[in-house]
């Protein structure tokens, strides 16, 4: 039997001990229902309590409106359409954390001000890239400006199409190829079809030869008779010949240019003499070789191409010009000219392109 | 299989819409509800679990169930039927997006209603914030009724009118007024118990206080309720 203390300690356990959700298990309920039968007090406590709270109920509790639930399902069915935008709202686990990480992120990269500085930084790293992949075209473009080289323009801003390109770039470029001589002037020597396609001489591959850029005198020698101006350029080139080995070269190329090989193939000779042991050497013999092979002689055209073999660099190439020397020799008598002995430049063989020169030897 | 007692079959909303029978069913270890004609509505718990399935209908069993005691709950909260209405619907809309993450020992109604008192708590800030209440409003805004906050404090009792008010039908108002006049920390315990039919234990996990200091405060809440309602003696014993 309890006493009047735990009674009171437990009435509001009591009070709530009906129907669902009880406080009091039923031997609980029993104990304090038998101290009520003999303590009227504290049932008329109970009692209280219970009237109050029926009185309560009986008004304070409002219905709710008729189509609650199907507008509360509604905006639930609605939410889980959305469901790939929703964010879970309850972190009570690890995994839930987890999500509730990510969602955060997908949040914040969902605000204005991300977008914005995302832009931002795309606008700069694509300036940027813009800049470097058009620093040939303007170099190009700072060569052009002392002595003008729009073909290497031209040549240069056609291999960067994919990139848009700056409108004082692109109509220097335009101006540059409507000015520059036909292909047929210029297929002799690919080499002049500008700076990227010329054999650069003592240079390793992929880098500029040192001699190229150290000269600046050479340089615009060089800008020049790759723009095809090779009447100016011969001058300066021959100027140069007897310190700088690579403008021997190009002077006996823009002199096969200009007046055609037989004119050209001595000063191959001189130039494949002077640099004897170069690869300037080198190349010297095997681009006199094809001259004297077109000009139909075709022992000089071997002996220099046999020279040529000599060094490692060209011994490809010059094996193959002399198998094909060798090839159509028979047609041809020693010292007798053939039917294309005096035909103009663009009627040679156009010379092979040359692979990236290995370090000069000098 | 082994099995364990079921929880207990959810609370009954006051306003008795719900017909539901009463429990002794049985839960299986994995979560199974075993549907038999013979057997009550599942537990809350169980109900998610086959929401988590895709059982539209069952969320829709557990928004029939707590419907009203969370917008009555609400309602008592904010005073604002509108805004009760708003924050039950988010309520259940939270509970679907995150039903996912919902562990089946956990109980669904403590769940819920921490999300609801959450919500109300930030809609009172929010009101607070735009405006202070001023001694000639009515506490029941969206009626325009009601005793004023002036009238409260000058006559909380309101004594010399306890005739013509039972006698006008305002007894609902007074009975009202006198909840809204408890203590925000008593009147939450009061609502959850008495409106939404929740455990004292379950009132403590959702309020985060001991649960002896839930049953102080329902002991407080129900003595102010009795001394407020005091004139109203005679009328609670006829409803015996």
């Amino acid at each position: 039997m309890i006493d009047c203390s735990t009674f009171q300690n437990c009435e509001i356990d009591a009070l709530y001990s009906e129907g669902a959700e009880r406080e009091l298990d039923d031997e609980a309920l029993a104990a304090l229902t038998e101290h009520a039968k003999t303590c009227p007090a504290c049932a008329a406590r109970l009692e209280r309590l219970r009237d109050n709270r029926r009185l309560v109920l009986s008004v304070a509790v409002e219905p709710v409106p008729s189509d609650f639930e199907s507008r509360i399902m509604a905006a639930v069915d609605e939410a889980l359409a959305k469901r790939g935008n929703v964010v879970a709202l309850v972190p009570a686990t690890a995994d839930a954390k987890k999500a509730s990480g990510g969602a955060t992120i997908l949040r914040f990269m969902a605000r204005p001000s991300f977008a914005v500085a995302a832009t931002f930084v795309l606008v700069l790293g694509g300036a940027a890239l813009m800049m470097t992949r058009n620093s040939a075209p303007m170099r190009a473009l700072a060569s052009a400006s002392d002595e003008s080289a729009p073909a290497a323009v031209a040549a240069s801003a056609a291999t960067l199409t994919p990139v848009p390109m700056p409108a004082e770039v692109a109509q220097a470029a335009a101006t540059a190829a409507a000015a520059a001589p036909p292909p047929a002037a210029v297929a002799m020597a690919p080499a002049f079809a500008g700076p990227a396609a010329a054999p650069v001489i003592g240079a390793k591959a992929g880098k500029p030869a040192a001699s190229t850029a150290e000269n600046p005198a050479l340089v615009t020698a060089k800008n020049l008779a790759s723009a095809g101006r090779c009447t100016e350029a011969l001058p300066k080139l021959e100027a140069l010949s007897a310190s700088t080995p690579e403008a021997d070269l190009y002077a006996a190329r823009c002199i096969a240019k200009t007046r055609g090989c037989a004119a050209a193939e001595p000063r191959f000779d001189k130039a494949a003499q002077t640099n004897a042991g170069t690869e300037i050497g080198s190349r010297a013999q095997l681009e006199g070789a094809r001259c004297y092979q077109s000009t139909g002689d075709v022992v000089a055209a071997r002996k220099r191409y046999e020279a040529a073999q000599g060094d490692e660099t060209l011994s490809a190439e010059a094996s193959a010009g002399l198998d094909a020397l060798e090839s159509s020799a028979p047609a041809a008598k020693p010292g007798t000219p053939s039917a294309g002995a005096h035909a103009s430049p663009k009627a040679m063989p156009a010379p092979r392109a040359v692979e990236p020169a290995s370090p000069a030897k000098r | 299989m082994q099995t364990e007692r079921a929880p207990r079959a959810r609370p009954v909303p006051p306003g008795g819409r719900d017909e539901r029978v009463e429990t002794g069913a049985t839960l299986s270890r994995d979560s199974t509800w075993r549907l038999s004609p013979s057997l009550p509505d599942p537990p809350d718990e169980v109900l998610v679990v086959r929401f988590q399935s895709g059982d539209r209908a069952a969320f829709a069993m557990l928004v029939r169930r707590h419907q009203s005691g969370l917008y009555n709950f609400a309602l008592r909260n904010l005073r604002e039927r509108t805004a009760a209405e708003d924050i039950v619907q988010e309520a259940f809309v939270r509970v679907a997006q995150s039903a996912a993450d919902f562990k089946a020992d956990a109980r669904f109604s403590t769940w819920v209603y921490t999300i609801v008192r959450n919500l109300c708590i930030d809609q009172i800030r929010k009101n607070a914030l735009r405006r202070h209440p001023s001694l000639d409003e009515s506490r029941k805004s969206d009626e325009g009724e009601g005793p004023t906050l002036g009238e409260q404090t000058a006559d909380p009792r309101g004594r010399a009118d306890v005739e013509r008010t039972v006698e006008g039908g305002r007894l609902k108002e007074r009975i009202q007024a006198a909840i809204d006049a408890l203590p925000d920390d008593q009147r939450e315990v009061y609502l959850m118990r008495e409106m939404s039919n929740l455990r004292f234990k379950e009132i403590a996990d959702i309020t985060g206080v001991p649960e002896n200091t839930v049953k102080s405060r329902m002991r407080y809440a129900l003595e102010r309720l009795q001394e407020a309602l005091v004139e109203f003696e005679e009328h609670a014993r006829a409803l015996r």
